[in-house]
């Protein structure tokens, strides 16, 4: 599953760990989700994408 | 529901705390009654063995009051750890597989103790390689 998680962080100037903290995982686990090792649940998935601020999932997770 | 959770709580320290107790108490019973074998694990005795252990897990729930209060666990790490269930699984059939092979070539001559003991380690040995492993694939 292609994200973008890096993309919209940057946007919105925020690190990792604040993401992570945001949406109550670790660190490890955004950055495995960046790098497209890891695919959320879709609670994740639609936590992440509220943080970020997006309006559907699909626009921070890409299906390949 | 949550995508996370703290790695130890306090319910799960209190368990802990009552486990020790219960094992020190049957410990301190067991001697008292003398009952056991005097050289179990090299301990004296059954009794001296469980009040060690009891000993050992206070002083090992006090280091991770102390140290890992604030680590959480996510659904990734919980993937990574039933992925690593499944390994140490595989492991147990294909070791339980050789050591059969082995003791129908040379028979072992060991305690049921031991040979626990032994497979436990085994067991937690996997468990953790394969945890680490898996960790860096996902």
């Amino acid at each position: 599953m292609k994200t973008k998680i890096t993309e919209l962080r940057k946007k919105f100037n925020m690190t990792q760990e604040e993401l992570a903290k945001k949406a109550e995982v670790t660190r490890q686990t955004i950055i495995a989700l960046e790098q497209g090792r890891y695919n959320p649940s879709l609670e994740l998935a639609h936590k992440i994408s509220k943080v970020l601020k997006a309006k559907k999932i699909e626009e921070v997770f890409i299906l390949n | 529901m949550s995508v996370s959770k703290k790695a130890i709580t306090k319910k799960g320290l209190l368990y802990r705390y009552i486990f020790a107790v219960v094992l020190i108490i049957f410990g301190l019973i067991l001697n008292v009654l003398d009952m056991g074998k005097t050289d179990f694990f090299s301990y004296g005795s059954v009794g001296n063995y469980l009040i060690f252990v009891g000993i050992l897990v206070v002083f090992i729930t006090l280091l991770i009051k102390f140290t890992r209060r604030n680590k959480i666990i996510d659904e990734r790490h919980e993937k990574v750890a039933i992925k690593a269930m499944a390994w140490v699984w595989y492991f147990i059939f294909l070791g339980g597989f050789v050591v059969m092979i082995l003791d129908g070539i040379k028979p072992f001559s060991m305690s049921i103790s031991m040979f626990v003991a032994y497979a436990i380690c085994f067991i937690l040995i996997i468990y953790v390689i394969a945890y680490k492993i898996l960790e860096k694939k996902y």
